[in-house]
């Protein structure tokens, strides 16, 4: 049979030639009904990227309009030595690693528990989902009630009528409470069709094969599922990264608790600085796309329906 | 290494379905016995309560005399071979097979030298070092059974392990399974659901059927001394001919003809109360082309003539098909294997015939020929429960 190979191979080779031209027209067709898709995407997606870029080098301060210069990087130098920048980076970090971990450590649990639920499956999972149905600002200004002494019960109860949201720490932590008890739901949606990939024959062959149900959840369950949880934590996290809505309701930036969206927006809409603006959003650009680069590239999280056929 | 006993164990759903009942089954030491019936017939439920994978809802499982009902598959020292193979996709083989060593917190040597001895017995030391992704069916199924063995354990359980091979693959595996439990001398139940597999593997065969057992013995004597219709239509390939007769005096009126009862059958349903209306059970070997019968022999049969429906040629053999004017043979039995084999919508009148004649035989397709049959062969049974009436016990 080995031998067999190489004298298929001269004959297969004009073959392969008549295949490619017909692949090109296909490719050519490809392209073409693309186009109008690709057009769009141009006009909505590239166009403000690239003019937020132009933006970016420019100083330009509605303000003072007859002021405007191109400047080169010397905004990026303004942004990347301010205080203010680092500070609202470091928030946003510890926001999105704090409230990411815990996600998945409960978005896991709550998974296996609607996973396992044989008796009004149903209503558990509905139930579970409802914090990621309320729109964000809602379930924000519920959760700012909350916190507000004299009249909320979490401010009263919890933290003895203490002004939560007005302290630094307490307010971050209170965001991220927020954070968490919102999107969790989404993190075990996600995880919960990850569970649902593991074959059920898998589990009973590692409890025969002597092992725990920790261990079956360790060394079985989460490793055959890693593709599934890191598509979620990618998710998670370029979303967390991103946090605005959240802390625009319950601190407002207040107390050095900006996120780099909140004095982003600060200085582009409420500032009118539209070049210091546009810097600012154009290294958040750069921040995601080094987050999304780490989970595919070095965990090699395989982006939705791309996943490779060898692996099952 | 031990015997398995299981005394009366049952197997009841919460919503009141039966799947398993009062199987009584004792598996000695080093013995392979095979687990076999239609879908549906409880057999792998059975296996799976011998793993643990399945609470018991009464009755007693024992392993090694000990009672293991309440323990977890973990502490029971079973192995189990899955239909799926159940192999872990983020481990290579080696790891596979060294999963159950390590979680037996066995030294690095020991758990090297065992994967490294159970590769060298199933051909796959070459392949150590691959993922189940990049492995064929065969060496898939080689690396469940190679993790099964690693661990020396008291038994081995096998789900259908060889189901999802293709076929001739399949019958490879099957000698090879055979030399390996012999080999090693474990106690192993291996449930399927080809008869093939039951008679050529097992050392003893369980035949069930609805969760009950049908009949439990050596191969050879579940194809001769079959206790109802189901065991003996669902063992033997192909399977046993059934056709109805009335029961007259000494001899059975059949679409075959006239049926003398020989002393052997006339002594065997002696004592017994006999219905008048039997199905009389024929294995296809037991008919000949009649011109190939001497006179001597001829005298002990029955011949008929027929028009040969099909002939198909094997080679060592010819199958010639008839169907035969007559009301087909009917019982709750029959109807269930027709359903598990498919056919119970296939169109046909009459009563349908598969005969195996020697290769020698002139019998044409489309013509008619004269077939003889071994009158002494017959079984017959009782079409209302099924019994057979002519078993002659061991």
């Amino acid at each position: 049979m080995s031998h067999a190979l190489p004298e298929a191979e001269p004959g297969a080779r004009p073959a392969k030639a008549a295949l490619s031209e017909g692949k090109k027209a296909e490719r050519r067709l490809g392209l073409l009904l693309c186009a109008p898709a690709v057009l769009v995407m141009a006009a909505v997606a590239g166009w403000p990227i690239i003019y937020s870029l132009w933006l970016s080098l420019q100083r330009y301060d509605l303000k003072f309009p007859d002021k405007q210069e191109f400047v080169g990087l010397d905004n990026y130098v303004t942004v990347l030595s301010s205080p203010y920048w680092w500070n609202a980076m470091w928030i946003t970090i510890v926001i999105t690693v704090v409230s990411v971990a815990i996600e998945l450590v409960l978005g896991m649990a709550l998974a296996l528990i609607m996973h396992r639920t044989l008796v009004g499956r149903g209503i558990v999972r509905t139930s579970t989902l409802i914090p990621y149905g309320i729109v964000t600002v809602v379930a924000a200004f519920s959760w700012r009630y909350a916190w507000t002494p004299n009249t909320g019960y979490l401010a009263e109860t919890i933290a003895g009528g203490e002004p939560v949201l007005t302290q630094k720490v307490p307010a971050v932590l209170a965001v991220i409470l927020a954070e968490i008890w919102k999107t969790t739901p989404f993190m075990a949606l996600l995880l919960m069709a990850g569970l649902a990939l593991v074959p059920d024959d898998l589990l009973k062959a590692a409890a025969v094969d002597g092992a725990s149900a920790w261990q079956r959840f360790t060394r079985v369950m989460v490793p055959v599922m890693k593709p599934a949880i890191l598509v979620a934590l990618l998710f998670r996290t370029l979303d967390a990264f991103r946090i605005f809505d959240n802390l625009f309701v319950l601190t407002g930036g207040s107390q050095g608790t900006s996120s780099v969206s909140m004095i982003t927006y600060n200085n582009l809409i409420k500032g009118l600085n539209l070049g210091i603006g546009s810097t600012m959003s154009v290294l958040i650009f750069i921040a995601v796309a080094i987050i999304a680069f780490i989970f595919i590239k070095l965990f090699g999280t395989a982006a939705p329906g791309t996943d490779r056929g060898g692996r099952r | 290494m031990a015997e398995i006993v299981l005394d009366k164990v049952s197997k009841q759903y919460p919503d009141g379905a039966v799947a398993v009942r009062d199987v009584d089954i004792e598996i000695a030491d080093g013995e392979f016995i095979i687990l076999v019936g239609p879908s549906g017939c409880g057999k792998s439920t059975t296996l799976n309560m011998i793993a643990g994978l399945e609470d018991i809802t009464s009755g007693e499982l024992r392993i090694g005399g000990e009672r293991v009902n309440e323990r977890a598959p973990k502490d029971r020292d079973i192995a189990m071979v899955f239909q799926s193979y159940a192999l872990y996709p983020h481990m290579t083989v080696k790891e596979n097979m060294a999963f159950p060593l390590r979680l037996a917190k066995v030294d690095n040597a020991t758990v090297e030298k065992k994967v490294r001895d159970a590769a060298e017995i199933l051909d796959l030391t070459q392949h150590l070092d691959r993922k189940p992704a990049n492995l064929s069916g065969g060496q898939r199924q080689r690396v469940a059974m190679g993790r099964a063995i690693v661990r020396s354990p008291k038994a081995f359980l096998m789900d259908e392990p060889l189901s999802n091979l293709d076929a001739k693959l399949r019958v490879q595996m099957r000698t090879s399974v055979s030399r390996l439990q012999k080999q090693l001398g474990t106690t192993t139940v291996y449930v399927t659901h080809d008869q093939t597999e039951a008679m050529t593997l097992g050392d003893r065969v369980v035949v069930m059927r609805g969760g009950a057992v049908q009949q439990i013995g050596a191969p050879q004597h579940l194809y001769e001394h079959p206790a109802n219709l189901f065991v003996a239509g669902f063992i033997g390939s192909p399977s046993m001919n059934f056709v109805p007769a009335g029961l007259e005096d000494a001899v059975l009126r059949s679409p075959l003809g006239d049926i003398p009862l020989t002393d052997r059958v006339r002594g065997l349903l002696a004592g017994g109360d006999v219905p008048r209306e039997v199905i009389v059970g024929l294995r296809p070997e037991h008919f000949e082309d009649a011109r190939l019968v001497d006179d001597a022999v001829r005298a002990h049969g029955v011949t008929f003539t027929s028009h040969v429906d099909v002939l198909e040629s094997m080679g060592s053999d010819k199958y010639a098909y008839f169907s035969l004017s007559g009301e087909q043979a009917t019982s709750a039995e029959l109807a269930e294997l027709a359903a598990d084999a498919g056919s119970a919508d296939v169109p046909g009148e009459g009563v349908s015939l598969v005969t195996r004649l020697s290769a020698v035989s002139t019998a044409t397709e489309g013509e008619q020929a004269e077939i003889w049959f071994d009158a002494d062969k017959v079984q017959l049974f009782d079409p209302k429960n099924g019994r057979n009436l002519t078993y002659s016990g061991n």
